[in-house]
């Protein structure tokens, strides 16, 4: 009888265990789930983020090269007095005695 | 009492009993074949039903690749754009004062006032992006969406266009055209699994999800400041000149890389782009193309250094038709007959060589043959050969006066390239480097023939020098600058008699760095001649160019010092 009772006690530990690991394993899934879709959700905020940022990037390039557009730096640089004198008043320079010809400016 | 009590038989409960399970087995029946006829039988169907209710499907439009110039400058960009949209079914009665609210935020965007008699409703277009996420942060009305679009911007606006191009929804055009397949890279594709709440909307990873992949950045060879030199001195030229239409290219002989190429009129009258006649129109080159002739004989070692041609008489026979100098010139040299561009001796220099040993020349510096360079529906100009249709006992001494026979400016800009740099004719380029995983990968300049010997070519540029210091290309100088080049004047029949001048020149003569032909088409009577029209635009340009960078007067040995060495363009008073 004892024997009996002792067989079902151990029975009953083990289906206890069994059960116990079951139900750690379900929520061991649950929290992986979760960090999945957590992980998921930040890598599509990211994404948005980094579109975003490519589109912010696209739109500065422009800005700064309608900025630097050669024709409107030269109005802006000619209402400011710094415009190229007449062509007539401009000539090239040879270089002067005793220097190595790399240097060449242009003269009036 | 309930209807379990005692007082009902045995037998009667017992067939209530039955009648109660049959009615169950029969309802399970009908449930398990209504399942089976879901789950199994319909089964494509219900799924796809499901798929469609809790997966969305977007396009992800590929970022179409920036093209910039040489120093970097952004030529072609893109813009991320928002167009709003109602439909209006969706909209409840009680909400439509919060579309009108959106309008008034949307501001100068907005195009709609009222409501249409039509389901759908643009509310407002081209809303830039952060503008347009403010808003839609905030929540939409219902019935409300948002498009959000890329769209093409040229920071530069028209002065790069005739290369560049445009693309649009529409067409596509130059250089957008050509490297259409590297810009435009390939859209990709995400499925979208939704929540009712749309807060845990995410990418379905076992959907056949497509990975967009961008387009590729292209850095072309031309310098935005030259190209606006060229494009105002162009536009300059045909308000002086009164001409019909000018181009010019701007070319490194050394390389075939082209600096500028510039084309005006850039619009035609219905505001589309017009023709870059830089690659894509010809015209009969006139005089520029005596050099052709010129380096042949010198190439062929036909004539002796103090051979003198008597070209007095001002005109000469061929085969019946008759050949005229502009002024009776006398006995004239060798070089003299280029320097006063003598139509007389030029073709006596062309009876020298055979009528195939002129074209094979012609051919060999690139006339008559696609330059192959990166731009849509190039031109290659016409240059007949002996036995062709139309061949006549003229055709020779008419081509070696660059009659005949047609051209395009590049062609012409390449062939004075193979003057300057030596003797090789290079392919001309407009992609300096693409960018590949990035980083920047450089094309590269491939020679396509050795026409003349670097001995032949010193002398041709000696000569050029002397046309525009004592010859007909005066007006094409420099201060300071040794500058080389030849001028052309075409007379063109089409309907009305009209002119076309050209100049072709190189600077610094002795070592070029760049080389520059201009034509213009149609000038008024008195701007005909090259000298009083192409040269002085020729003359202009490069002083202003010299202006921005100084290096060029040095020669090719300041390109290959790769650096500055603190040159400023400026005046010494």
């Amino acid at each position: 009888m004892r024997t009996q009772e002792g067989m079902k006690g151990g029975m009953r530990n083990i289906l206890l265990v069994i059960l116990g690991g079951i139900l750690l394993l379900l929520v061991l899934e649950t929290g992986i789930y979760n960090w999945r879709l957590i992980l998921a959700m930040r890598q599509r905020n990211l994404s948005e983020m980094h579109l975003q940022l490519c589109w912010h990037r696209d739109e500065l390039l422009v800005e700064r090269a309608v900025l630097l557009n050669p024709k409107r730096l030269q109005s802006v640089g000619t209402s400011l007095g710094m415009g190229p004198v007449p062509l007539d008043r401009v000539a090239v320079l040879k270089p002067r005695e005793g220097e190595d010809g790399l240097n060449v400016c242009m003269g009036q | 009492m309930s209807a379990w009590d005692n007082d009902i038989s045995p037998e009667r409960r017992s067939a209530r009993l039955t009648v109660l399970v049959v009615t169950a087995l029969i309802a399970f029946l009908i449930t398990l074949c209504r399942l089976a006829n879901i789950q199994i039988v319909h089964h494509g169907y219900y799924s796809e039903v499901a798929c469609g209710q809790h997966t969305t499907q977007i396009d992800v439009q590929a970022r179409r690749g920036r093209i910039l110039d040489r120093n970097g400058y952004l030529l072609a960009g893109n813009r991320t754009l928002v167009d709003f949209q109602v439909y209006w079914p969706n909209v409840p009665q009680d909400t439509r004062e919060q579309i009108d609210q959106l309008l008034i935020e949307l501001g100068e965007h907005a195009i709609a006032d009222s409501q249409s008699s039509y389901c759908n409703q643009i509310l407002a277009v081209e809303v830039p992006y952060q503008r347009a996420m403010e808003i839609m942060d905030s929540g939409l009305p219902p019935g409300v969406s948002a498009v959000i679009r890329q769209e093409r911007t040229y920071p530069m606006g028209d002065l790069a266009a005739g290369v560049v191009g445009r693309q649009t929804d529409e067409y596509t055009e130059g250089i957008e055209l050509s490297c259409n397949s590297q810009l435009q890279g390939m859209d990709g594709r995400l499925f979208i699994e939704r929540s009712a709440t749309g807060r845990y909307d995410l990418i379905d990873p076992d959907a056949d999800n497509t990975v967009v992949h961008d387009g590729t950045d292209v850095m072309l060879t031309l310098d935005s400041r030259f190209q606006c030199i060229v494009m105002e001195e162009l536009e300059d030229a045909v308000l002086k000149y009164g001409a019909q239409w000018a181009s010019a290219v701007l070319v490194d002989p050394h390389t075939g890389e082209i600096l500028a190429a510039g084309s005006v009129p850039v619009r035609a009258d219905n505001g589309a782009l017009a023709m870059n006649r830089c690659f894509q129109g010809f015209h009969e080159p006139g005089s520029t193309f005596k050099i052709i002739t010129y380096s042949a004989c010198i190439e062929e070692g036909l004539i002796a250094a103090d051979q003198m041609f008597n070209c007095s008489d001002g005109y000469i026979d061929v085969a019946g038709d008759s050949i005229t100098d502009a002024h009776r010139l006398g006995e004239l040299s060798f070089d003299e007959i280029i320097i006063n561009s003598s139509n007389v001796g030029t073709v006596m220099l062309a009876r020298i060589l055979t009528d195939s040993s002129l074209c094979g020349y012609a051919r060999d510096f690139g006339f008559g043959l696609r330059t192959m360079i990166e731009y849509p529906n190039e031109s290659r100009g016409i240059l007949p050969f002996p036995g062709d249709r139309g061949w006549s006992g003229v055709s020779a001494a008419q081509i070696s006066i660059g009659q005949e026979v047609t051209v395009t400016p590049l062609q012409l800009a390449m062939a004075y390239c193979v003057i300057a740099n030596g003797g090789t004719l290079y392919y001309p380029r407009l992609v300096e480097a693409r960018r590949v995983n990035g980083s920047w990968v450089d094309e590269r300049s491939i020679a396509r023939a050795h026409p003349i010997s670097p001995g032949t070519a010193a002398i041709v540029r000696r000569t050029l020098r002397a046309v525009v210091e004592e010859g007909t290309g005066t007006s094409a100088a420099v201060d300071g600058l040794a500058v080389g080049g030849k001028t052309g004047t075409a007379e063109r029949l089409s309907g009305t008699t009209d002119y076309l001048s050209a100049f072709v020149g190189m600077v610094p003569a002795e070592d070029p760095t760049l080389v520059l032909a201009v034509v213009i088409d149609g000038p008024e009577y008195q701007y005909r001649w090259g000298s009083a029209s192409a040269a002085p635009v020729f003359s202009r340009v490069v002083s202003r160019v010299m202006a921005v960078e100084p290096r060029l007067a040095r020669g090719p040995s300041s390109r290959s010092a790769g650096q500055d060495h603190g040159l400023v363009a400026g005046v010494i008073e």
